[in-house]
Order: structure tokens, then sequence, then C-alpha cells
């Protein structure tokens, strides 16, 4: 064997039914930032729990070596004893506490060399130091809960190197992150390998591989498919390793005719939920048509969301006209935007998209009950029908309609909530992030059941954080700031760098 | 093919046993059936039979626990909703005393003597504004239900109090002695209305919109309001309906007492609780239904006659309760979690 930093080899895992890992295997190198990537269901998450000693020893096939040496794992406590940190994929910090405490925590006394007191202005010194030298700017002394998604996951980070450790594994860090805050942690990243780190990043967005990592391995169906090095990148290879058929053409062209006006917003403003004369959402005016994907771009924060969600009735407008098919509307509810033909896909499933109690045919015919009635009553026949079209047209995979939607993966589920939004057959469809945590097959897919609304006349307004795809997938550009409305910005003119300098300069 | 796969493995991950458990009342009915078999084999005497069994002592099981299913069923709906409704004894406690309050005679030192039907209309009302008030305070004021609610335990019992100054309410209107001690089908009103109740509950519950937005407001309310349920009154409804079916369940009560007692209801809550938890009710919400509810309520019933049949002493009684409690919920919370990973 060779010392690399850290290597796992011909790991095979069980669960109940279905074989996770089929002798897998990764070599991580030091100071190599080395991207793991595969589908959902791939069996990532599986060998990073292996790796993190959350899986433990006992329970699975295969060899663990930390610099060449066979290393036995029974817990998370062991692996970071062995020297390898673990960021896991949802945010996991102490709102309550300090960022200093949250960075040593397990070990507050051990930290700063005392036995049984903790002092508190010691610690925030010591976090001080720490976090200089990696070059992480966080206020020691910050309560926690103050702090942005970005900056609790560089606290998640710091808290896993923390304990000095040489490997540190991160998974899908970038996933609640906006795309300046996605350059901050990759520049943090490379300082760490300059600094003889070694990092496994697991992602699903072949671009973060191909700017980012130095290596990168491929996992499809529990197996490893293969390990490319940086100068051999071919992003169709990778694609093609990943979901193991050729994906010709990751975003597909469309050919509709872009008509009439459908919808048409003057001067809309949301307030701040918090802050008294602030807006989230100011003085925004656009116009969608039949057959038009409009991409809503911004940060992070610039309104986007809010800008759907008030379009939909979900949060109140304090200023504002909307025309539908030119007629001034009020849309002032969720059952109003309904009944007035809008249809909304939520960016956060987890939070307000699925019924984790309920199967898919139910998920599906929440928001046009009157839909399935017959004689005044719930017809479980006509629910069955309504969802197995969607159901088989969407290729959702699932044993079938009666299936609970929280075993499925992410990709799965965002098609089950697609197939609710046009269940109520909206005029209007409005997309908050449609593919985000979702693997690049099902984003196909995704990109497929777009280019079908576009084609049957639904106007479309898409939110998405990832550049690439909103240029490829909208007709046309607006971009917020700061809940302004900075810029418009025609196909033909659109760049990731002409919509990032709008951003910014707006 | 592919799909065709994965059915297979699922199949083939669940064996019989795990298909049984995977049932949502499956865990309430093996307990009430156990229950049932062994009271009525332990409680065989030689000369009379079975003693559970005799239709005298089951009626009269029957005829006890109908109140609590009636009162149960409201904590049930709070329950789905991912709420609770801590003053269904009171309410209980509350109607009783202001039915017979309105209905008795005001020749007698209380009583205003109002027409029986209207007395029970009044009492209706003034138990859904009960509701409506535990409603908004939870919904509109977003007070947590507990808190909320334990305040109209507090003030319903009160009103009950004040008005009879702790003295029962004596003697009420013939109607409802009648209604009281009548026996259709050999059984009473107050079983037959409960069985009835449950039924068309779960009726509403499994058919109609109005039953799937609140289970789906129970299960997560951010969804059922962005699928256009309107949340705010599908909460409040079900606190109006929770305090009603309280109020029925107490009038019920004083016509078979053929008396306004101001202490109905009281630990009924915890009863509620008890028997809705043995039914298979989440108490996080957007799960359940109300044959559960019935079936719980039973097992707590059924267990406290055999307790009495095998003479044990009262003593040991709550304690027997309190385990079985336990074991149930244990058990379907396992059960739950075998289903979510399968």
């Amino acid at each position: 064997m060779g010392s690399y930093a850290l290597e796992a080899s011909n790991v095979t895992k069980y669960f109940p039914g279905v074989k996770a890992l089929d002798k897998a295997k990764i070599q991580i190198d030091k100071g190599e930032i080395h991207g793991l990537i595969g589908e959902n269901g791939a069996g990532k998450s599986t060998l990073l729990k292996i790796m993190n000693g959350l899986i433990p020893y006992s329970a699975y096939d295969g060899d663990l070596f930390v610099n060449g040496k066979s290393v036995v794992l029974h817990s998370p406590h062991d692996a970071q004893v062995k020297g390898i940190g673990y960021v896991p994929q949802e945010i996991n910090v102490m709102n309550e506490l300090t960022v200093a405490e949250n960075i040593f925590v397990g070990y507050l006394s051990e930290a700063i060399g005392k036995k049984r007191f903790v002092s508190l202005r010691l610690l925030e010194k010591k976090a001080k130091d720490f976090l200089d030298n990696i070059h992480i700017e966080l206020q020691p002394s910050m309560r926690v809960g103050l702090l942005s998604t970005a900056q609790k996951q560089m606290l998640m980070i710091a808290r896993a190197l923390s304990q000095d450790a040489p490997i540190l594994i991160l998974d899908e860090p970038t996933t609640a992150l906006t795309y300046e805050e996605v350059l901050r942690l990759f520049t943090i990243l490379r300082e760490l390998r300059e600094a003889g780190k070694a990092i496994i990043f697991v992602t699903h967005k072949l671009q973060e591989i191909i700017s980012l990592t130095d290596k990168v391995t491929i996992f499809r169906d529990g197996c490893y498919v293969s390990t490319y090095q940086k100068k051999d990148y071919d992003e169709k290879k990778i694609v093609a390793d990943m979901v193991g058929r050729k994906i010709e053409n990751l975003y597909p062209k469309r050919n509709v005719k872009i008509s009439d006006e459908v919808l048409r917003v003057e001067g809309l403003y949301v307030e701040h939920p918090r802050i008294m004369g602030k807006y989230v959402v100011e003085n925004v005016s656009f116009s969608l048509h039949k057959g038009e994907v409009l991409g809503l771009a911004g940060l992070v924060g610039s309104g986007r969301t809010e800008t759907l969600r008030a379009l939909y009735g979900a949060i109140k407008k304090s200023g504002g006209r909307i025309f539908l098919n030119g007629k001034k509307s009020r849309v002032n509810s969720e059952a109003e935007a309904l009944k007035k033909g809008l249809g909304f896909l939520t960016e956060d499933r987890k939070k307000d998209g699925l019924l984790i109690l309920n199967n898919i045919a139910k998920n599906i015919s929440i928001n046009d009950l009157a839909g399935i009635k017959k004689y005044g009553l719930l017809s479980k026949r006509l629910e069955a029908q309504r969802a197995q079209k969607p159901f088989d047209t969407m290729r959702i995979k699932a044993p079938g309609i009666e299936s609970m939607v929280v075993s499925l993966s992410g990709g799965n589920q965002q098609k089950i909530l697609a197939a609710r939004a046009l269940n109520s057959k909206p005029r209007i469809m409005l997309l908050d992030e449609p593919t985000k945590g979702i693997d690049v097959g099902s984003k196909n897919e995704i990109y497929n059941i777009i280019n079908d609304l576009a084609a049957q006349g639904i106007a479309v307004i898409m939110v998405s954080s990832e550049l690439p795809e909103l240029i490829a997938m909208c007709d046309r550009f607006i971009v917020l700031a700061d809940g302004r409305m900075v810029a418009e910005i025609d196909k033909s003119e659109a760049t990731q760098e002409s919509i990032m300098t709008a951003c910014f300069n707006g | 093919m592919d799909k065709k796969n994965e059915k297979h493995q699922m199949t083939l991950g669940m064996s019989p046993i795990r298909k049984l458990l995977s049932s949502q009342l499956t865990t309430t009915v093996i307990i009430f059936v156990a229950i049932i078999i062994i009271t009525s084999l332990g409680t065989i005497k030689p000369e009379y039979g079975s003693l559970f069994l005799k239709s005298k002592n089951l009626v009269a099981v029957f005829r006890g626990m109908s109140f609590y299913v009636i009162a149960a069923m409201g904590m049930t709906l709070t329950l789905m909703i991912a709420e609770i409704d801590i003053s269904i004894g009171s309410v209980a406690g509350m109607a009783a005393i202001l039915m017979t309050f309105f209905s008795a005679s005001p020749s007698n030192n209380m009583g205003l003597g109002l027409p029986p039907v209207i007395a029970i209309v009044l009492t209706m009302i003034i138990t859904a504004v009960v509701g409506m008030i535990n409603g908004f305070l939870v919904v509109k004021l977003k007070l947590p239900p507990f808190v909320a609610t334990i305040a109209s335990l507090y003030y319903a019992r009160a009103i009950a109090m004040i008005i009879t100054q702790g003295y029962p309410v004596y003697p009420i209107p013939e109607a409802f002695v009648k209604i009281g001690s009548a026996t259709p089908l050999g059984l009473s009103w107050p079983i037959i209305i409960s069985i009835l109740l449950v039924i068309a509950f779960e009726f509403v519950l499994r058919k109609t919109s109005f039953g799937r937005s609140i289970l789906a407001t129970g299960d997560n309310k951010e969804v059922a309001q962005l699928a256009g349920i309107n949340v705010t009154r599908t909460k409040i409804t079900c606190f109006i309906i929770s305090s009603v079916l309280a109020g029925i369940s107490g009038m019920l009560l004083a016509m078979q007492l053929e008396s306004g007692q101001p202490t109905i209801g009281q630990g009924w809550e915890l009863q509620a609780i008890a028997g809705c938890a043995i039914g298979g009710i989440s108490l996080l919400g957007g799960a359940g239904s109300f044959i559960g509810t019935f079936l719980g309520v039973a097992i707590m019933n059924v267990l406290n006659n055999a307790l009495i049949l095998f003479s044990v002493n009262t003593h040991y009684q709550n304690l027997v309760v309190g385990i079985v409690m336990v074991l149930a919920v244990t058990f379907d919370i396992y059960r739950r979690n075998r289903k979510l990973r399968s």
C-alpha cells in the first residue's frame, strides 16, 4: 500500500434489502482536494459515514487506512482522534452559544489547558488565534444564532479542523451558500490544501468539481466507477460515468413561440418581516408572456424568493399592482393564487414542500382536493388516477404511488412537488430553485419538464442560484439586488459575467 | 426493469410480520384483542362462565366509556392538527351545569326553566364559543396550545362552580332523565351516539377535503398553507368541534346522573390523552384515526373493569394503566420507526 492520507478499499455495506456500497474504494493524498461525485443513492453518504465512524467498524466489510496504517473506527469520536474532521451536510451548530464555544465544544476546558473551569476570555483568544490561522473571518464572541448560513458553514469547518485534523471531509458544503460565499469557501479550502490537508469534497455540482478539485472519484449505484486527474477532466465523461448513460444535452433546447402577456407586475413592494420601514422587495416591475421562461437572478437574500411568494399570495404585498391576462387582479392568499392559475414550487422541500406522513398520491393531490371528488367526497380511485399520470410521465422512481415520500431521493421528491404544482393546472408557474440538491440526471429531467410547460403555453418564472442552468433555461432575465430590480437582460446578452456584474453593481 | 427490481426488493424486505405491523391501527388492535381475550378467559368462574363477557357487565363498561370516547374525539382532532386541548374535561363539566341550570325549574334553588331543547342548543353555542376562544388564542395570538387551553380549563370549571356554588343542580327535567335512563337496543343513548360519532368523524376524516386538510395541516402546516388550505380556519374549526364534543359528553353524563354535577369531567383530559396515545394518535400531529381513539379508550376501560373483576386493589389499578400505556406507545413508536426506515 502506498501511503495515502486516507484510503478506503473494498468497502461493502448492506442496508436491509439494499446493497448501499459494493467493493467501493477511494484514495486521497495529502495536499489534495479530492472530489467525490455521484447521483443520489450512489453511496457517497454511506462511504462518508463509514470514514467518519458513524457506521462503526463491525457494520461493514472493507478496510480503512490513514497514512497507510489500517484503522478501526467505532464512533465519530474515534475518527476525530485519528485525525479525520467531518463537516456534515446539514448545518449543525448551537445557536445560543458563541463562536468560540461552538468551535471547541466537547473539550472546552482541554482547549485552554485548564482542568475544571472554562474561561470564556481565554477560549475566545484561543479561537481568535485559530481562526486567524486558518483565515476564517468570524468574531469569536459572537452568538452563533446571529450568523448567516454561510458563516455557520465556515464555523462547522473551523470546528472540524479545531483538533488539527489532517483530513477534512465536506459533505455537500455549498448547498446553502450563495455564489459569492462559495467562492470564499473555495479560497479557504485552497489555503488548507497548501497547508497539506487532505480534503474530500462531496458535491452534486460538476462545475465545482471542475473549478476546485485536483482529482475526482465517481460513484454509481454503490460502486466505484472511475477516478480522474485534473488534467483528464472531461465534463461529458464525468457525467456519463455518474449516470451510467450519456446525457447528450444537459440543458435541452426548446423551440416555443412566446406570445401574449399573461402577467404584468407593477411596482411590487414587500415589507421586511421584522424591520419597520425596510423592504425586501422594492418597486419590482416586469411582465411575463405565454410560453416564456423568465429567469429571476440575484444573490440569496436579494428578494427573489420573496417576489415569487408575494406573487403567489404566500406573503403580504405592501404595494404594487398585478395584472393577469391584462386584467387587474388580487392575489391575497395561496388559495386565491391557485384558483387564478398560479402554481408554486418551493425551494425547501423539507420545510414547506413534502407531507412526510403521506404517500405520493396524497402529496400530489393536496393542492386540488376538489379535483379528486366524486359526489362531493374524496375518491381514492380518482386520486390514484391523478397521481399515476405524472408518476409515469415524470418517471418517478418509487415502488408505486402508495409509497411514502420520505424514503425517496431528492430528485424524485422534487418531481412529486412539480407534479403537485401542475395538478391544479396552472397557467403561470413559479419555480424557486427547482433543481436544488438533486443529481444531474434528475436535473436534466426537471429541465425537460420546464420545457414541456413552456411548450404547453405555461408562463414560467424561475429562480436559481446556479447561473449556468439559469442562463441555459431562460428566455429573459431580471436581476435583483437588495430587493430592487437592477437589470433586465436579454438572452443574447446574458453571460455569467453580465449577470454577476449586475448583481454586484446594482 | 428498474422499477420492477425495486418493487421486488421492497416486498422481499417486508416479512409478513412487518407487513402486519405497518398498518396504522395494528398496534391498538393487537392490544385490544389481547386484553379482551385475557380478561374474558381470566374472569371465568365455574358456575357463571366469564364474568367479563356477561352482557350486563359489557353494557356497563360500554356505558361508562362512551362519555370518554366522545370527549377523547375532540382531543384526537386537536392532536391531529399538532395542537392539544386540555380544557375538554372542564368544558364537559361546564356544559353539564349550563344545560341543567338553563332547564331546571326556577321553583327550586337554581334554574331558568327554559325548554330542554333550548337549553341544549344554548349550551352547545357556549361550548362552541369556548372552542373559538381556544382556537383564536392558539392560532391567531400564537399562544402555546397547552397554556391557552389550561386557561380555559380553569375558567370553564370556574363558570360551573360559580353558577352552582359547588352544589349539584337537581332535579332536572323529566325529558333528560328519560334520555339518561333509556335502553335503546339494550344499550344506552350515549353508547349509540358515541358509536355514530366515531363512524361519522372517521368518514369525514377519510372522505372529505376537510378531513384531508386536518391531516395535511398536522403533517406540515406550511405545506398545507401553500397548497391553498386555509390552515387558520381548519385549526380553529377543530378547536370548536373539540369543545362541542366535550360539551355533548358532559350533557349526556348529566342526563344519566339525573343531575348537574359541577365536578363532571375532572381529569378527563389526561384520560383522553392516554386513550389517544394508546389508540395510535401521533402527539406530533398528522396521523391517527377516530377508530384508534375508540379502541384506545376501550382498552383503558376494559383494563379497569378487568382489574375490578380480578379484585385487584384499587391503588394498583393506576399502576397497571400506566404500564400498559408506556408499553403501547413504545411499541407504536418502534413500529413507526421501522416503517419509516423501510
